[in-house]
C-alpha cells in the first residue's frame, strides 16, 4: 500500500516538477536537492556522505565547522559567511577528499 | 384523499430524517446542522463503533514503547494497565487517512515522557478515517463520543478529574476532540492542530471545535489558505481561546521546495510523500512535537495580522508576556480572556523549528555607499549567523531597524558584529561603520547598547562592544 502510494505520488511529482518555473536546477532554496553550489541561492551544496543526497544549506557561521572553497562545488561542511575565514589544518589528501575541515573565525580577530 | 395522506406521510418521513443510536453513545441524526446544509450537503450517518473499531493505546513512562490497550467495554483493562490516577492524561487523536500508530503520534508520547510523567493515550480510529472524506467527517461524532465515554469511565470508576485531561487532535482529530469536549463538562484542555476546514468551517459550535469545548482551547493554524483554489486543508476560523498562526498560518517555510526535494525527505520517502501531499497541514503536529522539548522557543506575539507582525509592529511582548505556541500554551497568564486572541510567530524551515526573535537598531557612520548591512549577535550561550538588517543607500547618521528570528537563544548579549557589502567594485575602498547598535530580545524590555568609533572596509567584520557608561549619560 505504502509502496503504491509512493509510486503514484512520485509519478505525479515528476509530472508536476517538469514544467516548474524554477525547476530542479537553479536558484534553489535551502533544503532543496542540488549537485553543485552554483545552483543554490546560499552558494553551498552540502551532503553528509559521498553517496548521500546533497541539499542547499546556509553557509557556516562564526565558530562553527567549515571547509575552504573548492572547485568540487559540493561540500561536507559549508564554507564560511562573509568576513570569516576557515582556519584549520590543510593537507593534500584533505584537498583531494574534500575533508580539510576547520572553524570559521573572524579575519580581524587579532585586533581584539 | 388517499393522495393527500400519501403526500403527508412522505413529507413527515422526509422531515424527520434518519437517525442511528448506539449503546452508551446516544443518537446521531442526519438532520441540520450535521447534514443538509450548504457546508455539509451530503446526508450521511456515522458508522457504528464496531465498524470504526476505535482503539485506545496507552503509553506511560513505564511502557514508553509498547502500548497497552484500554477497552471501553471492559473498564478493568484500565485498572490492569499502567494508568496512573495521580498523573495527567493526554489523548492524541489523528486525522483523515492517518492512524494511531503513525510515527508522529507515538513520538508525541515519547517527547512528553522526557519532560513529565503522564498517561499518554493514542486514539486509533484508522478504520473510520481511511474512507471517503465526508464519511470520515461524520465518523468524527462517534469517535468523539467514545473518547468522552472513556473520560467518563475514568471519572466514575477512578474518581479522575476531567480537568486533568488534555485532548490533542490533528486535522479531523481536532474536531473529534471538540465533540468529546462538548460531551465532557469540566474538560481541562484541548489543543487543535490545524483543525480541518471542509465540512466544519462556518458550522455551528456544536459541530466543530470551539472555545466552549474545554476550560482552555488552543489552536495552531498552519494551512489556513482557502481550500479552493489553494488546497489549504486547515481552517482559518478562530476556534480557541488562543489561536496561533505561525508564519502567518497559511504557508510554512520549507514547504515550497520543488517536488523532488520535498519527497526525498531527510526522514525517508514515506515522510516525504506525506509532506508532498500536505506539507503545510502536517507542520502543525511537527511544531507541537518540538514545542514539548523547547519550553521557550515558540514565543508568539499578539498582533492584528501577520502583515503587522512582519512590519515589526508587534514587538516586544506586552506586559502580560507572550504565550508559547504548543505544549506550554496553558502557562500563559492571559489565556482566560473573554475575547479570542490571535498570535503570530515565525519558525524554521526544517527540523529544529524553534526560533528566538530579536530586534536590531543601528546608527551608521563612515562613508555613503550603496550596499547591504548585516549583523551577528554574540552572547553567553553562543552566537548567531549574519542577518540582513538593511539594503539600499548606506548614509552616515541614518538609523535602520529590523527584526529577525535566530536559531538559538544567545543568552546575555555580549557583543555584536557588523558587516557591509555590495556587488560592485569600490575603487576608493570606502569604509563604513556602525556608531551604535541597540539589540532587544522579544520577551524582554531590556535593550542592550553597543558602540564603536571604527569603520571597516567591505566584507570585514566590525566588533561592537557594550557602550561605556559615559556614553549613556
Amino acid at each position: 500500500m505504502k509502496v503504491l502510494v509512493v509510486l503514484l505520488v512520485t509519478l505525479v511529482a515528476v509530472a508536476y516538477a517538469a514544467p516548474g518555473p524554477r525547476g530542479l536546477f537553479i536558484n534553489l532554496e535551502d533544503g532543496e536537492i542540488c549537485v553543485n553550489s552554483m545552483q543554490c541561492k546560499s552558494r553551498c551544496c552540502q551532503h553528509d556522505t559521498i553517496l548521500g543526497i546533497a541539499r542547499c544549506t546556509h553557509k557556516a557561521m562564526e565558530n562553527s565547522e567549515c571547509s575552504p572553497k573548492t572547485l568540487y562545488g559540493i561540500y561536507y561542511r559549508c564554507p564560511c559567511e562573509r568576513g570569516l575565514t576557515c582556519e584549520g589544518d590543510r593537507s593534500i589528501i584533505g584537498a583531494i577528499t574534500n575533508t580539510n575541515y576547520g572553524v570559521c573565525l573572524d579575519s580581524t580577530r587579532s585586533k581584539q | 384523499m388517499l393522495t393527500l395522506w400519501t403526500v403527508s406521510l412522505f413529507l413527515l418521513g422526509a422531515a424527520q430524517g434518519k437517525e442511528v443510536c448506539y449503546d452508551n453513545l446516544g443518537c446521531f441524526s442526519d438532520a441540520e446542522p450535521w447534514a443538509g446544509t450548504a457546508i455539509r450537503p451530503l446526508k450521511l450517518l456515522p458508522w457504528s463503533p464496531e465498524k470504526i473499531n476505535t482503539r485506545f493505546l496507552l503509553y506511560t513512562n513505564e511502557n514508553p514503547t509498547a502500548f497497552q490497550t484500554l477497552q471501553l467495554s471492559d473498564p478493568l483493562t484500565i485498572g490492569a494497565s499502567n494508568f496512573q490516577v495521580a498523573r495527567k492524561t493526554r489523548f492524541i487523536i489523528h486525522g483523515f487517512i492517518d492512524k494511531g500508530e503513525e510515527n508522529w503520534v507515538v513520538d508525541m508520547c515519547k517527547n512528553m515522557f522526557q519532560v513529565e510523567e503522564v498517561n499518554c493515550i493514542c486514539v486509533d480510529w484508522k478504520k473510520g478515517s481511511q474512507t471517503t472524506y465526508t464519511q470520515a467527517a461524520n465518523n468524527v461524532r462517534v469517535v468523539g463520543a467514545q473518547v468522552a465515554q472513556m473520560i467518563d469511565i475514568l471519572v466514575k470508576n477512578y474518581s479522575y478529574s476531567p480537568s486533568k485531561v488534555h485532548l490533542i487532535g490533528h486535522s479531523l482529530g481536532a474536531h473529534v476532540a471538540g465533540e468529546a469536549g462538548s460531551r465532557t463538562p469540566g474538560l481541562g484542555r484541548i489543543t487543535g492542530l490545524d483543525p480541518v476546514e471542509a465540512n466544519f468551517e462556518g458550522t455551528p459550535e456544536e459541530v466543530r471545535l470551539d472555545p466552549s469545548d474545554a476550560d482552555f482551547v488552543d489552536v495552531i493554524h498552519t494551512d489556513a489558505a482557502p481550500l479552493i483554489p489553494f488546497l489549504g486543508f486547515g481552517t482559518n476560523q478562530m476556534s480557541g481561546h488562543l489561536d496561533f498562526f505561525p508564519n502567518g498560518g497559511q504557508s510554512m517555510p520549507g514547504c515550497k521546495k520543488n517536488a523532488l526535494s520535498q519527497i526525498v525527505d531527510i526522514d525517508g520517502i514515506w515522510s516525504g510523500t506525506r509532506d508532498f501531499v500536505a506539507c503545510n497541514h502536517l507542520r502543525s503536529y511537527k511544531y507541537y512535537l518540538e514545542s514539548i522539548l523547547n519550553p521557550d522557543g515558540f514565543a508568539a506575539y499578539p498582533c492584528a495580522s501577520y502583515k503587522d507582525f512582519e512590519s515589526n509592529k508587534c514587538f516586544p511582548c506586552p506586559d502580560q508576556g507572550c504565550p508559547q505556541m504548543g505544549h506550554y500554551a496553558d502557562k500563559f497568564a492571559g489565556k482566560s480572556g473573554d475575547e479570542p486572541q490571535k498570535f503570530f510567530l515565525n519558525t524554521g524551515e526544517a527540523k529544529n523549528f524553534a526560533r528566538w526573535r530579536y530586534r536590531v537598531s543601528l546608527i551608521l557612520s563612515g562613508r555613503m555607499v550603496t550596499g547591504q548591512v548585516k549583523v551577528a549577535l554574540f552572547g553567553s550561550k553562543g552566537n548567531t549567523r549574519q542577518y540582513d538588517i538593511f539594503r539600499g543607500i548606506i548614509k552616515p547618521g541614518a538609523t535602520h531597524s529590523s527584526e529577525f528570528d535566530a536559531k538559538l537563544d544567545v543568552g546575555t548579549i555580549e557583543k555584536v558584529k557588523f558587516l557591509w557589502n555590495n556587488q560592485v567594485i569600490n575603487p576608493s575602498f570606502p569604509k563604513v561603520g556602525a556608531a551604535k547598535i541597540t539589540v532587544q530580545k522579544g520577551e524582554e524590555r531590556t535593550e542592550y547598547n553597543f558602540c564603536s568609533e571604527e569603520t571597516v572596509r567591505e566584507d570585514t567584520l566590525l566588533t561592537l562592544l557594550p557602550c561605556e557608561t559615559s556614553d549613556t549619560v
